[in-house]
């Protein structure tokens, strides 16, 4: 209504997160079969993951070693003796009638996750992590693809191990919520444990989100709603900041508070840019979680801890620390490396490492590599120039063997020719110019160039910007900065 | 009264040993006197005679041809309907899984024809071992071969009790040396007592439940029947070992530690405990003399016999029928009609999948089946678990806690297996409390997982003349003590067969 | 057992809870099944409630029958069934799939 006053209003908007990554283990949780993605309909199952009658399942120890190393590097208590609960429902991609998970005792808890602040980049946000557990998946459903509109089951996925990450609720807007997930991504890429490929459904995403609303007497929390299936970050972003706004518009028009209507489990649709009801809900479901009998428990004994810490590949924060500190790379230069994950990490590594010229190093691969990754939609395991080589390169430059623009074609003919250094500069013309070549090139542009000199002499510095071109002209294998050098030393010494 | 086959398992070897028969005319021999006794029985679910000949003739051509034989060699084996031999249809006498024909074999199958055994059929059972009488089958009530039909008290004969009532049929009535079952809660034990036969309950996670289909996984352990202590073990051995496929089989570190804490003894140095609550009970005086004469007879053999107390026996019905109800509603949740077993025809092309799996449960499950179910789902139902299952979880430990007190002192525990010799077929069928309580004996080894035996001690003649009714007891050894209750076994049987044959009154 | 008296009935149990159980457990009834397993439910659970009522807390909750643990496999692929090994026991196939009536969502 026109005349209505719409008062300003403070609210906070309460995000928690439950994410489903698949473990990158070679065979399922319980069985042989394999893990991989996009094989024919059920040519990957086999009497245990189909749950076929007197079947048992055996528990897949890299799993439980993949789970270990994200509880260490998420700061989690390892529990042990955790357990394994089945969660039963009906449902036809479930093979046996109960989700085997991890219900009061999982294998990690109680944990905490640091990223940085989207909104101020000098602040650190900090999300606590309720648990994190181990559990099978589930198959898939094709809807409505029979005759008479029935449903496709293909088994290939069940029984592949997830490990379900929830977060408290500590999360307060859409762009805290997916600095959190990309946080949380590059850690798990860097751990190894999941290619997180959220196209594959390796890496997917449930958002939990209310409001709380402050108004003069007091907060008012409204119902909350699950947002399920978020297939990628940007969807999970759009979903909740929706979220948020369709909320406060149905609590301004409703005032329904939280226990007023039962919690509601809503889709993103991507195309229409909305949420759906999914599901309401009247009672709770009753999953009768039980202790799996068939399963003994898993002891992590102290031992177990230490080694696998002991093994726990270098994370996020570590490479970037040691980037700043050993490259003297700047905070920002290190986040940008260090977020393409571990695979560029390593690769910068070593080129500072050959180069020993960290800042360069890092120029080379932030401005003209990660370009050129995106650009050919690569990884930067296919990249054709191997980190030494460039490494070599950039060491050239540094030692002011080569400029930066002869640096630069080398790169370029290295992008499709697998060739060494020597041979590209061979291929290119470029000769190494001699100590004595130098100076005889400084020598005739003194004598050519006296009144330049001489105004150098007195003070205008920038007169030597065309002796250096026309040294160039005269040989364009000549260092600039070499020349530059010698130049100054013979203007000194006369 | 059931004629049996008076030969050993070493004596059948034996015989093909020194070429007096082939494998194939013991076959053949094993398949007719199936034929003949079955239909009064129904005892097998199916014969597989076709398999079992060209199995025979293969071990026939293996006889000449020098290769080492395996330890049942040529010997006619009957399976309980619910162990998965593959290829074959695996029913657990339902109709549910009525043609359920699985690609795998049960470890018990794979060991067995390494063993050189002949597996020779599928036998009746209570639909999914649920039930302690084999009658709630497809296939029909099984009889007991004792005790005939009595006209008042009788009119179907007797129970073989359940519900691996068609192996311990098999054996009884000779149509088969050797048979396994499965027990959770007697299974064995109560059916073996009741046609006087040989039936042990192993220790939780000797014998591999791979291939075994589930009904209360933490309780359910294959055991073997035979009509002496030497076949049982014989069996026993073939069967027992671990398995990688079932995570909850013993690793050899576990059996041998268990067995260091369990060692072998002469029965002439066992301290043998009678267990005062068993004995307490309301017994018939069959089993009350029987017990009597086994104290007797293992004083006799040097034994020595103290009384010990398990006080918490009197609870442990409750929690078996808890804990078993619970773990069979979650393990049966796999019977939907949807990934195979029966499914409702739909009503109506627009009925949900919903309606469609409810009905096809209803349609595949029997009454026992479908009581446990909503037993189950009850228990462990929210506001119910804590209540129910948890307190019964809790009520296991403390049982398990008893027996463990009560092996420090003893060697072994004597009690009945059941409060009377076989009932009536029917006798129980409206009552299940009453029903639950004929396993008040047996349960308790389940919930402890430990090894149990049914030991027949005698024929008790029922009050019209010509009609006997086998009489047995039972003992327990501590967790791996399986060779303690073959010991015992021994020293009963050679005692029972010198009162048979006359040499002891 | 002396201490238990078989007939002792819980009256919790009602049509209403069957139904309800029905729903959790899928499990159509008749109407004549479910009279006779309110009162089978009722025996049972009489039976067993003497069970709730007791003092356990000193006894941990025991799941398994033995004691044994890190029982597990390592991460090495095995051949899985042929598509045909798959469905061989499935009601009904629609070319490699599993086919169930309609799902809605």
């Amino acid at each position: 209504m026109s005349n209505s006053l719409a008062p300003a209003l403070a609210y906070e908007t309460i995000v928690g997160l439950e994410i489903h990554v698949q473990l990158a283990t070679k065979s399922k949780l319980f069985c042989g079969c394999a893990t991989r993605y996009g094989q024919p309909p059920n040519s990957q199952t086999c009497p245990i993951c189909q749950g076929l009658p007197g079947t048992l399942p055996v528990i897949n120890q890299h799993a439980i070693e993949l789970a270990m190393d994200v509880g260490l590097a998420l700061d989690m208590e390892l529990v042990s003796g955790c357990r394994w609960d089945r969660k039963h429902y009906f449902y036809p991609d479930l093979p046996k009638g109960y989700q085997t998970s991890q219900y009061d005792l999982p294998i990690t808890r109680h944990g905490r996750l640091e990223f940085r602040d989207p909104a101020d980049s000098e602040k650190t946000c900090v999300v606590r992590i309720n648990r994190a557990h181990l559990e099978e998946d589930a198959g898939k459903s094709l809807h409505g693809e029979g005759i008479d509109g029935g449903t496709w089951i293909d088994l290939n996925r069940t029984g592949t191990p997830l490990l379900e990450v929830v977060t408290e609720p500590d999360l307060r807007s859409a762009q805290e919520a997916k600095a959190f997930l990309i946080q949380l991504r590059t850690i798990l890429l860097y751990l190894g444990v999941s290619d997180c490929n959220m196209q594959e459904g390796s890496m997917r995403v449930d958002a939990n989100v209310n409001l709380r609303i402050k108004n003069e007497t007091e907060t008012i929390a409204t119902p909350i709603v699950e947002i399920k299936n978020l297939n990628s970050f940007r969807n999970a972003e759009r979903a909740i900041e929706y979220e948020r706004e369709r909320q406060l518009k149905h609590w301004r028009e409703t005032g329904e508070r939280m226990g007023q209507r039962p919690k509601q489990t809503r889709g993103w649709d991507a195309d229409r840019e909305v949420t759906t009801v999914q599901r309401e809900k009247e009672e709770a479901a009753d999953y009768r979680y039980f202790p799996c009998p068939d399963l003994p428990p898993v002891v992590l004994s102290q031992t177990s801890i230490d080694q696998r810490r002991a093994q726990l590949p270098r994370l996020p924060q570590q490479w970037k620390s040691e980037f700043t500190r050993t490259w003297k790379l700047s905070e920002y230069d290190a986040s940008v490396i260090v977020e393409q994950g571990r695979d560029v990490a390593e690769y910068f590594e070593t080129v500072a490492q050959i180069s020993q010229d960290g800042k360069r190093s890092a120029n080379w691969i932030t401005q003209e590599i990660l370009r050129l990754l995106n650009e050919r939609q690569q990884s930067i395991s296919d990249f054709p120039i191997a980190a030494a080589k460039l490494g070599e390169l950039v060491s050239a430059v540094s030692n002011s063997e080569l400029d930066h623009a002869r640096a630069r074609e080398i790169f370029a003919l290295w992008l499709t020719e697998p060739i060494s250094l020597r041979e590209a500069k061979e291929r290119l013309g470029i000769a190494t110019v001699s100590g004595n070549e130098v100076e005889e090139l400084v020598n005739r542009i003194v004598a050519e160039n006296q009144a330049a000199i001489d105004d150098y002499r007195h003070g205008k510095k920038q007169a030597l910007g065309p002796l250096i071109a026309q040294a160039k002209q005269l040989n364009s294998n000549v260092s600039p900065a070499k020349f530059r050098e010698a130049l100054l030393r013979a203007i000194d010494s006369t | 009264m059931a004629e049996k086959s008076n030969l050993t398992v070493a004596e059948r070897i034996s015989l093909f040993r020194s070429g007096r028969s082939s494998v194939v005319e013991s076959t053949r021999e094993t398949l007719r006197n199936i034929t003949e006794k079955n239909p009064s029985l129904n005892a097998f679910i199916e014969v597989w005679s076709e398999e079992a000949i060209r199995n025979a003739e293969l071990l026939d051509r293996k006889r000449t041809s020098g290769e080492p034989w395996g330890p049942l060699f040529g010997v006619p084996i009957a399976m309980k309907d619910n162990m998965c031999v593959a290829g074959r249809i695996c029913s657990c006498a339902s109709q549910m899984l009525a043609n359920y024909r699985p690609t795998y074999g049960a470890t018990v199958s794979e060991r067995l024809v390494a063993a050189d055994a002949i597996l020779i059929g599928r036998t009746n059972m209570d639909e999914f071992a649920m039930g302690s009488g084999t009658e709630y089958s497809i296939f029909g009530k099984t009889r007991n071969p004792y005790g005939g039909i009595e006209v008042d008290t009788a009119p179907a004969g007797y129970s073989p009790g359940g519900s691996s009532g068609g192996s311990a049929v098999a054996v009884a009535a000779g149509m088969v040396p050797l048979a396994l079952g499965s027990d959770t809660g007697g299974s064995i034990r109560q059916p073996a007592a009741f046609c006087g036969v040989f039936g042990l309950k192993p220790t939780y996670g000797r014998v591999s439940r791979f291939g075994l289909i589930a009904f209360g996984s933490s309780l359910d352990q294959i055991g073997p029947f035979a009509n002496c202590p030497d076949d049982l073990e014989l069996l026993f051995q073939v069967i027992a070992g671990h398995d990688r496929r079932d995570a909850t089989s013993l690793s050899n570190t576990s059996l041998e530690h268990a067995k260091t804490k369990t060692p072998d003894k002469p029965l002439s140095e066992m301290r043998i405990g009678v267990i005062r609550e068993h004995s307490a009970q309301e017994l018939s005086p069959d089993v009350r003399t029987a017990l009597e004469e086994t104290e007797r007879h293992l004083k006799s053999a040097g034994a020595m016999i103290v009384e010990v107390s398990l006080p918490k026996q009197e609870h442990a019905i409750a929690t078996y029928y808890i804990i078993a109800a619970c773990e069979a509603a979650s393990n049966l949740s796999r019977y939907d009609g949807m990934h195979f077993g029966h499914r409702a025809q739909r009503r109506e092309a627009s009925e949900s999948l919903e309606s469609v799996i409810a009905a096809s449960r209803g349609e595949g499950f029997g009454p026992e089946v479908k009581r446990r179910i909503l037993l189950g789902t009850y228990a462990l139902s929210h506001g119910y678990a804590e209540q129910y299952y948890q307190q019964a979880t809790r009520m296991r430990q403390a049982i398990r806690e008893d027996f463990a007190a009560a092996f420090a002192g003893v060697d072994l525990l004597l009690g009945p297996t059941t409060p009377a010799p076989a009932f009536a077929i029917g006798a129980h069928s409206q009552d299940p409390v009453a029903m639950y309580l004929t396993d008040q004996f047996t349960v308790s080894a389940n919930l402890a997982g430990l090894p149990a035996m049914s030991i027949p001690i005698k024929l008790e003649p029922l009050n019209s003349a010509d009609s006997t009714l086998p009489v047995a007891i039972q003992m327990h050894a501590p967790p791996c003590g399986e060779s303690r209750l073959f010991a015992a076994a021994r020293s009963l049987h050679s005692r029972n067969q010198m009162i048979e044959t006359g040499a002891m009154t | 057992m002396d201490s238990h008296n078989p007939a002792e009935t819980t009256q919790d149990v009602t049509v209403e809870t069957i139904c309800q159980l029905e729903r959790l457990a899928y499990l159509r009834l008749s109407d004549e099944d479910r009279g006779s397993f309110v009162n089978d439910l009722r025996k049972i659970l009489g039976y067993a409630r003497s069970l709730a009522s007791l003092d356990l807390k000193d006894f941990a909750p025991q799941t398994h029958a033995i004691d044994q643990d890190n029982v597990m496999r390592g991460d090495v692929i095995e051949p899985s069934s042929s598509v045909e090994e798959a469905l061989a026991n499935a009601p009904v196939v629609a070319g490699s799939f599993l086919q169930v009536p309609r799902v809605l969502e």
